[in-house]
């Protein structure tokens, strides 16, 4: 059967998408609003403006690929379509990142997880941000349209072997387990979500808001860097950027000017601090690209007597949140159970140790299962994230450190991880640690965790999640912009993405990302048009 | 002999003499006029001596030269497609790397590269696993995920692992 794909259909039908790497000489292009980014907010946004009949351009640095392109391979997959070919590191290289870079963002390329906002941490931004108007029955609305327009709904499929040990061994614990929300129609249950679904069932930005917003007449611009906002005065003037080159890796392409009369930063949560810093934005109290955040991850492998086949069917269709609950949401950090899909190269880079014994685990393979702890900071007083830093050639770098309530946490989770797995059944249980050669029993695991050196690199940590950075406050004093996006200092940008969380959401952050940007590009477009903005259709 | 303590005394002391040797041989290397870095032979050859430790007991006894050749050139098609921070970066640690001085007191391999002791390779690789120093550690991760990631990349590691490959869409 012939799969359709929507960017064939309407390039055909006259979208307008230029890929600029290709432009010969410079370029100029004029909107009501100029959008940088194409992820969950920038394509939220786009699809808002859009139909509220407002001027759209959106400026992409990554390549358009969609269903056709899909193959489903790692090799190919990641250079195209993560940030620094899914290998994009913390400044000491402790910690490293996976993000989408390409026409639809982190949504091409995230595993459909959908959460709301939690309500303990829509309560802690108003107790501490003095965001007083994100409040669970003023976001609901938001939520749902997101939801409806997304297809998101609890994911009432069987699970993958791989989740269903998280399940059995939480089971026999008497630990909670729930079923996962996810944005998907009719998926082939495949366990591809990482590389691009080759089924448009997920209902990523790709074939969502940005068709939408192109069928309304917004213009596309692939391939080309933002690399400033001119600022006069309180306003920005303009937006300069530089296409890529066919590498995809400099931005030393032709010259490309951009002129709005209303800009949104949504380039993620590395990329829309980088961004304002490179602008020289005004940031009076020094708080942008401060309170990056990471939900840093742990790793726990183990050994099932079964065939878990953990590369087939949905990816983190089940979840337990009973670890995050335990401790006041400011005390010793939580952390949510989560199981990735295993896929060769993303299992082989993270497992640790080589030669013989990375082999032998890696014959294992179909019958490893892998749980994740996502562990929640910015909540404790001594987790404070990391700061985006600029490189000399204007790339951004996030320095992380990881700090002494992290490593408590990491051993916590180790042993809550290896305790289900065991559980579960499993013959042998291995920390991603390069300490630990694998335990072969709950009381062995026990005792040998609690030994464990906690330190950078020795514990693997990897993130899926990069928020905060243009912090969400009331007050200028702590953060970047107000509740409803708008730039404290700058009259005519608004941002809208994850980097105005001001802790970490406490969940897979795509729908909190979907449902504020609803809200607050609604609004935006009620300003810039006079008019009631209209439904999310 | 090379002591660990001697080693580690040299590592220090290495790490920053021989730093500016290896940005300026990166530097150079990175300035190819099509900006794709290439590695040099003695690049290819300390991957090539790196491969058949880091992947012991993967790589296939049959066909193995033209294996580790083909890792080779992947490994550079994957070096080429990192951010341009990252890029320079492994350059230096290349072309430190390729420095006999470098090469004895920081790795503690003796020959050259490609007549490399895979004994010695192995301790090298196990001491900056195990160091104190950041940018030892972060090296041998470097090295780690590029060797190991390119070879599961490829379809020949598959059959090996038990991994069927992607579905056939039909």
């Amino acid at each position: 059967m012939t799969i359709r794909d929507p960017w064939v259909e309407g390039r055909a039908a006259g979208w307008r998408v230029v890929d600029v790497s290709r432009l010969s000489g410079p370029a100029h292009f004029e909107a009501d609003c100029a959008i940088v980014g194409t992820g969950a907010g920038g394509a939220v946004c786009a699809q808002i403006l859009a139909e509220a009949g407002l001027r759209v351009v959106l400026v992409e640095e990554g390549p358009l690929e969609s269903t056709r392109d899909f193959r489903m391979r790692e090799a190919r997959a990641y250079p195209a379509l993560y940030q620094e070919s899914a290998a994009r590191k913390t400044r000491d290289k402790a910690i490293n990142i996976l993000q989408g870079r390409c026409v639809g963002g982190s949504t091409t390329v995230n595993w459909t997880t959908s959460f709301r906002t939690p309500a303990a941490t829509l309560k802690f931004w108003r107790e501490r941000f003095g965001l007083k108007e994100l409040t669970e029955e003023a976001l609901a609305p938001w939520f749902a349209a997101m939801e409806r327009r997304l297809s998101i709904r609890t994911w009432n499929v069987p699970p993958n072997a791989n989740n269903e040990a998280l399940a059995r061994g939480a089971r026999a614990l008497g630990i909670p387990v729930e079923t996962m929300r996810r944005n998907v129609e009719g998926c082939w249950n495949l366990g591809y979500c990482g590389m691009g679904c080759p089924t448009n069932a997920k209902r990523s930005m790709l074939v969502t808001t940005l068709p939408a917003a192109l069928a309304r007449g917004a213009t596309l611009l692939t391939r080309l860097r933002a690399q400033r906002l001119e600022i006069r005065g309180d306003r920005v003037s303009a937006l300069a950027c530089r296409a890529m080159d066919a590498d995809g890796i400099h931005a030393s392409g032709v010259a490309v000017r951009v002129v709005a009369s209303h800009y949104v930063a949504a380039a993620g949560a590395i990329g829309s601090p980088a961004l304002l810093a490179r602008s020289r934005a005004p940031d009076p109290h020094g708080v942008l690209g401060t309170r990056t955040f990471l939900h840093p991850t742990v790793v726990v492998a183990a050994t099932m007597p079964e065939r878990v086949a953990g590369w087939s069917g949905a990816p983190q269709s089940l979840y337990s949140d009973h670890f995050l609950d335990q401790y006041p949401i400011d005390g010793p950090l939580g952390f949510k159970l989560e199981v990735p899909p295993l896929h060769p190269v993303l299992v082989a880079t993270t497992l640790h140790g080589f030669g013989d014994e990375h082999a032998q685990r890696m014959r294992e393979f179909p019958h490893t299962h892998v749980l994740l702890a996502l562990i929640r900071d910015g909540f404790h007083p001594d987790s404070r994230g990391g700061v985006v830093e600029l490189r000399e050639d204007g790339t951004p770098l996030l320095d992380y450190p990881l700090g002494e309530p992290f490593w408590e946490a990491v051993r916590r989770a180790f042993l809550a991880m290896a305790e289900i797995q065991f559980a579960a059944g499993a013959r042998r249980v291995c920390p991603v640690h390069e300490h630990c050669r694998g335990y072969d029993s709950w009381r062995e695991a026990k005792a040998g965790i609690a030994a464990l050196t906690m330190r950078p690199f020795v514990t693997r940590v990897v993130s899926a999640h990069v928020m905060g950075g243009c912090a969400m406050s009331a007050e200028p004093e702590r953060g970047v912009v107000r509740a409803d996006g708008s730039h404290h200092q700058l009259a005519n940008l608004s941002v809208f993405d994850g980097s105005v969380f001001p802790t970490s959401v406490g969940a897979n952050p795509q729908l909190s990302i979907y449902g504020l940007v609803a809200r607050n590009a609604s609004r935006l477009a009620e300003v810039l048009t006079g008019a009631p903005a209209p439904a999310i259709g | 002999m090379v002591t660990r303590r001697r080693f580690i005394q040299a590592g220090v002391a290495g790490t920053l003499v021989l730093a500016a040797a290896g940005a300026w041989l990166g530097r150079r290397a990175a300035l190819r006029s099509d900006g794709w870095p290439r590695l040099d032979d003695t690049a290819r050859g300390l991957v090539a001596a790196l491969a058949p430790v880091l992947l012991a007991g993967a790589l296939p006894q049959r066909a193995r030269e033209a294996a580790i050749g083909e890792l080779v050139g992947r490994v550079e098609q994957a070096i080429g497609r990192l951010g341009a921070g990252a890029q320079r970066e492994l350059l230096e640690l290349f072309a430190l790397l390729g420095l006999a001085p470098a090469r004895i007191a920081l790795a503690g391999v003796m020959s050259p590269w490609p007549q490399a002791d895979p004994r010695q390779v192995a301790r090298f690789l196990e001491r900056w696993r195990g160091s104190r120093l950041a940018s030892l550690q972060s090296g041998y991760h470097a090295l780690h995920d590029l060797v190991i990631g390119s070879w599961y990349a490829g379809e020949q590691a598959w059959a090996g692992i038990g991994y069927p490959g992607p579905p056939e869409l039909v």
